[in-house]
């Protein structure tokens, strides 16, 4: 069995949203509904000098993280799924929702700790990223991949992904301390904090993300 | 062309066209049912590779400005049936920083979305109480609206026109669409009014560019010289006054420059916030308060100069005007810039400290900043061009070319100074298309348009035939047009007279949005006797028309090879067949040059098959130097004959079959291949016998041509050396207790310039939001996402503040080209446009200046309640189905 995943990394990424919107248009997503996201996460403060009236910026950072379901190797969606909507496929390690047994009860997008299964209001379920599985099928990227327009995306097999980037670190604010084993290598930003110790904030509004 | 010519042209069939016409219209955004197919999951759909549907794949065109032309991507567009379910970009074969794939941005991507937009305009349609000469002219941008047929519109132009052309001649027409600027924004609309004696336009200098061109071109001798994506990654350090070229420029730039630092070089961005793309790419950010770059430049030209850091030799050896040693022949030694920056004659040294005061960058960091640049051997210096955006521009042109030649090392690999940033493919034209527009040379031109210098009126001949030229510029010109006169008392027969009658406004521009002070521009569009709106959009221009005729958009109305910037040429394939009842510019201008008498043959001068056949037979690329070209396409005798036209076969690169197969071209580079322009190296190695084209020879760091020609104009007061100049109206230094803040305009990835603000998906991604400081907005009780009353002398905006620790205190920030939907019970500006905020000052060689617009934030306490952009009823013509 193989498991694929994305590699993301943050040092480059300018959030230009290109992998969200691409998705969003390839797979005709209404509002409200996005299966690649990308969070800002900013923090720091500012000292005035007095006497010349400037604002100095103390440890002033701010850094992209963008995000879509991380197909994980125990996804906390299929354990909580009640309808077993959920499945996680065996050659591939492709986690998805049936669309045909979702109910629309929110447990799953409760239980997962990167927000992945998004509302489809008008359908009534949750829907997620497949990581494009009918392009991968035919050996071509996933949408979000083959589009980032700074190259921080890639795709494969979760081993070779490691092997090419190393194991990054995906607990990097703003994400969660790591609970599924996500397929995900995330390369931090060079200002990243660990998560649990993140002094900043995501200042991308709710309705963003 | 016929429908029939049209259907057969696209491979789309009348019955597919009245299909998507009725899945796509009247909803408010495309329906998931359409776009996508259910692609996920099922190799079955179409749009799948290998799948099974039976569509096929179209080069679509991203003809969208996203900033002049500097980067360009491709996008093929699967069609089904006549409708477009799916786009993908350049993402296969070589990807490397000589070759990358090309790319689409964010709005590349949404191009489905946006051309088949809700908010397309599909019928001609008059205001529902127009009357001629306009009836209540007030209702403009309140009417409802009534569908007409094409017949009924092309009467009521002609006879309004006419009554505007009987009494007051063209000058009674003010036409904001763009002269020919290619084929790209090609309005025959233009050729008409040319034809008939030119009208009004306030085009004068550039929206773009500025107050660089003249700061250039007199100082330097060249224009436009930049480095390439090749280039740059010679550099050590890249010192980058405003950058954010990943929303501004967008396609491969940002990654570019990642590229120029992974190949070694320190990025330091310098910007009153933390963007994008520094986010992204840059090593160091230093923010800065808007608009006050040429003070942190003195302090660190004078940190340099008392430490003697510059470099001495080569400013003796290259350039003039620096110390009173060097001074050009018959100028006062006292006017040179060292001891200006010293303050040896006004007594104000422009310290550090001095500078920082002014610009908010602590003293030791410009000390330590100044220090960095001299120390390095290879800089390559660049400012955006929203860095001379603000009055007297040119000062800081002037002082950023001084800066770059004190570093020295200009017109060596590395060692760079620029302004028009990393176009994809700047440094040189690699590959062009023909010319679609223009190729047999036969628009007429218009016969107002004063003589120039590059984008300005050339003042040395402008009092030659005083009587017989108009034209404003931007900023001041809807309150020049309203109080009837524009320019200055100074000028050599005083203010010139302007009485508009008739407002044009097609070519895909949007001016009522799209210049400063928008609510002046309501009051002209509401003034006038006839507003004509030519749009494939329901944009904010002509919502206030009195007549909109839907036109079609470059997936509709034509087959050519076109490019815009220096890297590659795209072919445009007809993708969709004309949405519902739209035309073509050149059948609009046609059908009313006939109304107006005025010979067809000067309205629309190629036809479209000669312009398909220009822009294939004028294609050329670099071959094996710089500078040296040859033909890129290969035309047989049999394909002449077959478009029609007349034409010698030629060899080139490829065939027309594979240009349209593979949809673009795109220059292959390797390094050390000899494409690369080294902007200045003759000069450089050989100062006197390869002098720079400037009054002296040399760099003129001193440059009274500059500031002669520039004064004259009266709209600003410049030296001809760079000094810092404090405005009494905005900028560091004018805030009030009304207005405490700074406001500055970045461009949003959710538009480009003042198009595509009508897709769902992009207003998703980027909100309009109000960026502005943690410090500022604690002092206010802001919270991020919190409603704020934006205030500026010149108008009131509503909009989400965006709180950050990433944004300089003491300024705000709200992005250009959101389209303007004012309340009319507040008169605030529900969509936030800036352009409602911003100062309308002509500056300097007729450039904008509305960066350090004063401005106050304030927590909104009144009733209306903003949804989230993404779900604001997107502006539709009541009346229309």
């Amino acid at each position: 069995m193989a498991q694929y995943g994305f590699y993301f990394d943050s040092d480059k990424c300018t959030g230009c949203k290109s992998c969200q919107v691409a998705c969003k248009e390839t797979f005709g997503l209404p509002v409200d509904t996005l299966w690649r996201k990308v969070y800002n996460y900013q923090g720091g403060s500012w000292k005035l000098d007095e006497a010349t009236g400037v604002y100095e910026p103390d440890g002033v950072f701010g850094y992209f993280v963008s995000m879509a379901c991380n197909h994980c190797e125990m996804p906390a969606c299929y354990a909580v799924c009640p309808v077993a909507a959920i499945s996680k496929d065996e050659d591939t390690g492709i986690v998805t929702i049936d669309e045909e047994l979702c109910i629309g009860c929110v447990s799953c997008r409760t239980a997962c700790p990167y927000d992945a299964p998004s509302l489809w209001e008008e359908k009534g379920i949750f829907t997620k990223c497949d990581m494009c599985a009918a392009l991968v099928e035919d050996g071509d990227m996933p949408i979000c991949v083959a589009g980032c327009n700074m190259r921080a995306l890639d795709f494969g097999e979760l081993v070779d992904l490691q092997g090419k980037y190393g194991k990054g670190d995906v607990e990097t604010e703003p994400l969660p301390l790591d609970s599924t084993t996500p397929s995900l290598v995330l390369n931090p930003h060079r200002d990243a904090q660990k998560t649990g110790t993140g002094t900043g904030s995501v200042v991308s509004f709710p309705e963003e993300l | 062309m016929n429908q029939r010519e049209t259907e057969k042209g696209s491979g789309i069939s009348r019955r597919s066209f009245v299909k998507w016409s009725v899945l796509v219209g009247g909803t408010a955004a495309l329906s998931s049912g359409l776009v996508g197919c259910g692609l996920q999951g099922s190799k079955d759909d179409p749009g799948t590779p290998g799948g099974q549907g039976e569509g096929v794949w179209k080069t679509a065109a991203c003809m969208n400005n996203c900033s002049c032309g500097s980067s360009r991507c491709l996008l093929k567009a699967y069609v089904v049936d006549g409708v477009p379910v799916r786009l993908i970009t350049d993402h296969t074969g070589e990807d490397t920083p000589e070759n990358p794939q090309k790319r689409a941005c964010a709005r590349g991507r949404a191009q489905i979305s946006n051309m088949l937009s809700a908010d397309r305009v599909k019928y001609p349609m008059k205001r529902k109480n127009w009357a001629p000469g306009g009836g209540d002219k007030s209702l403009r941008g309140k009417d409802e609206w009534v569908r007409i047929s094409w017949d009924e519109a092309y009467d009521i132009i002609g006879s309004e026109m006419q009554k505007v052309l009987d009494e007051c001649g063209t000058r009674g027409i003010l036409s904001t669409g763009y002269a020919d600027i290619g084929v790209t924004y090609f309005d025959q609309f233009e050729c008409l009014l040319n034809a008939l004696g030119g009208a009004f336009h306030n085009d004068w200098a550039t929206v773009s560019l500025g107050s660089w061109p003249l700061v250039e071109l007199f100082m330097t001798g060249g224009f436009l010289a930049a480095p390439d994506s090749l280039a740059i990654q010679e550099s050590e350090l890249h010192l980058m006054f405003g950058n954010n070229w990943m929303a501004n420029k967008g396609g491969n730039t940002a990654w570019q420059l990642h590229n120029a630092k992974a190949a070694g070089g320190k990025i330091v961005i310098i910007d009153p916030w933390l963007n994008q793309t520094a986010q992204g790419v840059a090593d160091e950010w230093i923010p800065i308060r808007p608009g006050t770059d040429t003070a942190l430049v003195l302090g660190m030209a004078y940190h340099m100069i008392t430490n003697n850091l510059h470099d001495q030799a080569y400013l003796d050896t290259y350039c003039i005007g620096f110390d009173a040693d060097h001074m050009p022949e018959g100028m006062p030694a006292e006017g040179n810039f060292k001891d200006y920056v010293l303050g040896t004659h006004d007594k104000e040294p422009k310290t550090p400290e001095w500078a920082a005061r002014i610009c908010g960058v602590p003293t030791a960091r410009i000390e330590s900043l100044a220090a960095e640049v001299a120390a390095c051997k290879k800089v390559n210096f660049f400012a955006g061009q929203s860095t001379t955006k603000i009055p007297a521009g040119e000062m800081f042109g002037q002082v950023f070319y001084t800066l770059a030649f004190m570093s020295g090392g200009i017109g060596t690999p590395g060692n760079y100074v620029s302004w028009v940033g990393l176009h994809e493919g700047m440094g040189g034209t690699f590959v062009t298309a023909g010319n679609a527009s223009n190729a047999k040379g036969l628009n007429p031109v218009n016969p107002l348009r004063p003589p120039g210098v590059v984008t300005s009126p050339n003042p040395a001949e402008w009092a030659d035939n005083w009587d017989d030229w108009d034209q404003m510029e931007y900023s001041e010109s809807w309150r020049s047009a309203l109080d009837g006169e524009y320019g200055r008392d100074m000028w050599p027969k005083g203010k010139k007279p302007v009485d508009i009658r008739m407002i044009y406004t097609g070519g895909y521009q949007n001016a009522l949005n799209s210049v400063p002070n928008a609510n002046a521009a309501i009051e002209l569009w509401r003034s006038v006797d006839f507003v004509l709106g030519v749009n494939p959009f329901f944009c904010a221009s002509v919502r206030y028309a009195d007549l909109v005729l839907p036109v079609q958009t470059w997936w509709e109305k034509f087959e050519v090879l076109w490019s815009n910037n220096g890297d590659s040429v795209y072919w445009a394939d007809k993708v969709i067949a004309p949405y519902f009842e739209s035309h073509t510019e050149s059948e609009i201008a046609l059908a009313i040059a006939d109304k107006l008498g005025v010979d067809p043959g000067l309205v629309d001068t190629m036809t479209e098959e000669e312009r398909r056949f220009a822009s294939l037979q004028g294609a050329q690329y670099m071959k094996e130097s710089y500078g040296n070209y040859a033909p890129l396409i290969t035309i047989t005798q049999e394909e002449i004959d077959e478009l029609g036209v007349e034409g010698e076969p030629q060899e080139g690169l490829m065939t027309i079959a594979e240009i349209k197969e593979q949809g673009f071209y795109k220059v292959q580079r390797s390094k050390g291949d000899g494409l690369s322009n080294l902007p200045f190296a003759a000069f450089y190695n050989d100062p006197e016998g390869a002098p720079v084209a400037t009054t002296t020879g040399k760099f003129e760091i001193f440059c009274p041509t500059l500031s002669l020609i520039v004064n004259s104009y009266g709209f600003s007061e410049i030296a001809p050396i760079g000094m810092w100049q404090a405005n009494p109206e905005q900028g560091q230094g004018a805030q009030t207790e009304e207005y405490p803040l700074l406001l500055w305009t970045p461009h949003s990835l959710r538009r480009a310039h003042t198009v595509l603000d009508s897709v769902t998906s992009l207003r998703e991604a980027f909100p309009q939001e109000c960026f502005m400081s943690m410090v500022d907005a604690e002092a206010r009780g802001i919270k991020n996402g919190d409603t704020v009353l934006m205030s500026s002398p010149y108008g009131q905006v509503l909009r989400p503040a965006k709180v950050m620790p990433t944004v300089v205190p003491g300024a705000v920030a709200l992005q250009d080209g959101a389209w303007t939907n004012i309340d009319e019970g507040t008169g605030i500006d529900l969509a936030g446009n800036p352009n409602i905020l911003q100062a309308p000052k002509a500056s300097g060689q007729g450039s904008q200046s509305w960066t350090g617009t004063i401005c106050q934030v304030e927590k909104y306490t009144g009733s209306i309640k903003l949804e989230p952009d993404k779900k604001r009823a997107l502006v539709l013509p009541k009346g229309i189905e």
